[in-house]
């Protein structure tokens, strides 16, 4: 029983997680955590961050037929 | 032990898949289960993924795992993201479906539900699995480069601006003729447009929410906004049941083309944080939701499918679309089978966020056969309704009559029984006026949708809450197609501009946005005027010239894919990508070479044209409408005049490939491969 439970919660962080990256919830925490570790320049704010992607993302083809 | 079991069990899918197919081929006579289509798409899809995507990844492709992809070596978290392979199969999944594979095999379905379900069972793991997973692999050996970019380089510079011509132009044409089929969903619909015109001002409160309240937290203002749509949903039927309300939201095919227009120059006008991406994330969730519940209502459900594997209108006669099924079915079926617009989503972000080169076969192979899936679960709801309602549907005023009497003869006499209460009870049940004429494919969609859902939730009660939400599903994810392809539209005319003087070519600069925003609004709101306008209801004659473009653009990348794949020396497994290419242009140049020169005028542009022509001659046309008339010749004219150009750039760009692939094999050009070179991945087995 508690290893049924073990696993469900794991599978349901696990789930959260993919919604949260699929939807791009989790896109400026991955952002900081590649500056920090890359320590290149200061990143930017997550306003900034969220205009930025948006830009990028609307400028080419992004959604099919 | 261990293999014979897996041979055992690969050798029953296939067997169970071998027997759906021969059933739904043989069938004849009697209603089907729609058990048996699932059953055939399932395992089909299973074993196209298990062995043929195999055997492209290790003798084709030759994936290599230990490669860094350009996620890994060029990891900056903004543009290279390395990314879960899920999450990454979902976004690719969301990128490329859209309305074409519920649009389309809804279409084809008026020769009967054989032709469609084959084109889209096949064609998919043939084709346009095959071109998706190439590229993509292609684009991942180039650092993420773009289809225009890759065939400039391997092709021939003409190559690369054929390719981007190509966009351009798919992209004009498939901007109006998805904003057609929003207008006949929403004609004379006060439910509907009211429903749809909510979500503009949800979509700017959204948007307002995700820029200044609580910024990127796509998850919350989603779950908000989808709530408030549903909400607006119910709310339509206050509206339509209110004479005051609902004489304001009863809006005629103009003026609806004309909001529509309006609402797209407004989408790439505006900021993209403004209207256009919080649309699209509430679009996200509700297709995601939606296409999900239509499969699983279909599965529970399982209901009969009453149009026949073959109607009469094989013959090329069909009331939907005119052209017999050689080549128009696969014209038709579009991107449930294969989409060249694929392509340009396997060369974009999708490359540059894999983490290993084997994923590929996943995300570009697997993604596609699961698009095609939602075909043929379009096609199923299409096919589940009597043949007599479908036709009724989608049927133009021209030939069925406008009135549901007039319709019902039409029809019947066509072998398909139908009443006119039948059709009125109808249009009652689902809180419309009137469900006759409504050609464009997401009326009758919407109507199986609705019924599939009400079989599994709410029974006949809620059939028009069901309807008007499948009608508001389709028509927001359309557009969503069209302000995203709006906007995009508008950077590919500033940069054509940009290049006559440079001011128009700054994307921050007001009268710049404003004048290329209106060009690219001007060209596809032309085509939309144009089908809005057409006395056979437009998509007779847009509808193959988008699935035209669409597979001019695939077969731009299936020539970008054979010459590399020849580069690289793949001389023996060629066929893989040069067999899909061929029978590509085969249908391509039969279509184009059929909607052009046809002598029957409802094939034909320059036969419909010369048709009209001889009946304002004759004095056939009353005076009040000579005008109109004129204007409707003039269409057609120029109709055929971009059939042709479509069909030149194809034809230069296949012989220019070829004189290209004679060069290398006779060796008389040296094969030069712009891969990036290897590097070996730093990330561990499991990362």
């Amino acid at each position: 029983m508690r290893g049924l439970i073990y696993w469900l919660a794991r599978s349901g962080v696990s789930f959260w997680r993919g919604v949260r990256e699929w939807c791009g919830d989790a896109a400026y925490e991955r952002y900081i955590e590649c500056a920090m570790r890359s320590g290149r320049a200061e990143p930017i704010s997550e306003s900034e961050f969220y205009l930025e992607q948006l830009d990028k993302r609307y400028s080419r083809p992004n959604r099919c037929c | 032990m261990k293999k014979v079991l897996g041979v055992l069990a690969w050798a029953i899918v296939a067997v169970v898949g071998g027997v759906a197919l021969g059933t739904i081929a043989l069938h004849r006579g009697e209603p089907i289960s729609a058990t048996w289509f699932v059953l055939a798409a399932g395992c089909s899809y299973v074993v196209a993924y298990r062995f043929y995507s195999a055997f492209i990844a290790a003798k084709l492709l030759a994936l290599d795992n230990t490669r860094a992809t350009p996620a890994e070596r060029r990891e900056d978290g903004r543009d290279f993201v390395p990314t879960n392979k899920w999450v990454l199969f979902g976004h690719h999944f969301a990128a490329i479906a859209g309305p074409g594979p519920l649009v389309g095999p809804t279409l084809a379905a008026q020769f009967g539900y054989l032709p469609g379900t084959l084109w889209l069972i096949a064609g998919a793991a043939l084709a346009g699995c095959v071109q998706d997973f190439v590229i993509l692999f292609c684009s991942i050996r180039r650092n993420g480069k773009t289809l225009g970019e890759m065939a400039r380089e391997e092709v021939s510079e003409r190559g690369g601006f054929i390719a981007q011509l190509a966009v351009l132009a798919i992209m004009i044409i498939l901007l109006g003729v998805v904003a057609l089929v929003v207008v006949n969903a929403l004609k004379s619909s006060p439910w509907a447009t009211f429903t749809l015109a909510m979500t503009i001002p949800i979509g700017l409160l959204l948007g307002i929410y995700l820029r200044y309240v609580r910024p990127g937290r796509v998850l919350e203002a989603s779950v908000m906004g989808v709530a408030l749509v549903l909400f607006v949903v119910a709310a339509g039927q206050w509206v339509a049941e209110s004479p005051a309300w609902a004489k304001m939201f009863t809006m005629t095919g103009v003026g609806l083309a004309l909001a529509i227009i309006a609402y797209g120059f407004a989408a790439s006008s505006l900021p993209v944080w403004l209207l256009l991406a919080p649309r699209d994330y509430l679009s996200a969730f509700i297709k995601a939701g939606a296409i999900f519940s239509l499969a699983a209502g279909i599965l529970l459900v399982r209901p009969q499918v009453l149009m026949p594997p073959l109607t009469r209108f094989v013959d090329g006669s069909g009331p939907v679309f005119a052209g017999k099924i050689f080549p128009f079915c696969f014209i038709t079926i579009a991107c449930g089978a294969i989409s060249g617009f694929h392509s340009l989503i396997s060369s974009g972000t999708t490359p540059k966020m894999i983490q290993r080169e084997g994923q590929a076969r996943l995300i570009g192979y697997g993604a596609m056969l699961l698009e095609s899936f939602v075909g043929v679960m379009a096609m199923v709801a299409a096919c589940a309704m009597p043949p007599g309602v479908y036709f009724a549907i989608n049927s133009p005023a021209t030939i069925v009559g406008a009135s549901p009497e007039a319709a019902a003869q039409t029809i019947s006499s066509w072998g398909y029984p139908l009443t006119a209460e039948t059709m009125t009870r109808l249009a009652h049940a689902v809180g419309e006026q009137t469900l006759l004429n409504r050609a464009g494919g997401a009326p009758s969609l919407a109507v199986g949708m609705a019924q599939n859902f009400s079989s599994t939730i709410g029974g006949e009660r809620l059939l028009s809450i069901w309807y008007h939400f499948a009608i508001m599903f389709e028509a927001l994810f359309i557009l969503t197609v069209l302000d995203a392809g709006t906007r995009v539209g508008r950077f590919m005319v500033q940069e054509l501009v940009g290049r006559v003087w440079k001011p128009l070519g700054r994307m921050n600069w007001m009268p710049a946005i404003l004048l290329s925003s209106a060009l690219i609004v001007a060209a596809w709101g032309y085509f939309l005027y144009q089908g809005v306008v057409d006395p056979l209801g437009g998509i007779n004659s847009l509808w193959p010239l988008f699935g035209i473009a669409n597979q001019l653009l695939a077969a731009v990348a299936l020539v970008v894919a054979t010459t590399i794949l020849l580069k690289m020396g793949r001389l023996r497994w060629i066929w893989v990508t040069l067999l899909p290419m061929t029978w590509l242009v085969i249908i391509t140049m039969t279509a184009s070479y059929q909607k052009i020169f046809s002598l029957n005028p409802r094939i034909g542009f320059l036969a419909f044209a010369k048709l009209l022509a001889g009946q304002i001659a004759a004095g056939e046309i009353p005076l009040a409408k000579i005008g109109e008339t004129r204007r409707v010749i003039f269409n057609q004219r120029l109709d055929a005049v971009v059939t042709a150009v479509l069909a030149g750039m194809i034809l230069v760009l296949v012989i220019e490939a070829v004189f290209q692939w004679y060069a290398i094999l006779s060796r008389r050009k040296v094969a030069v491969l712009r891969e990036t070179p290897y590097v070996a991945t730093q990330w561990a087995e499991g990362d």
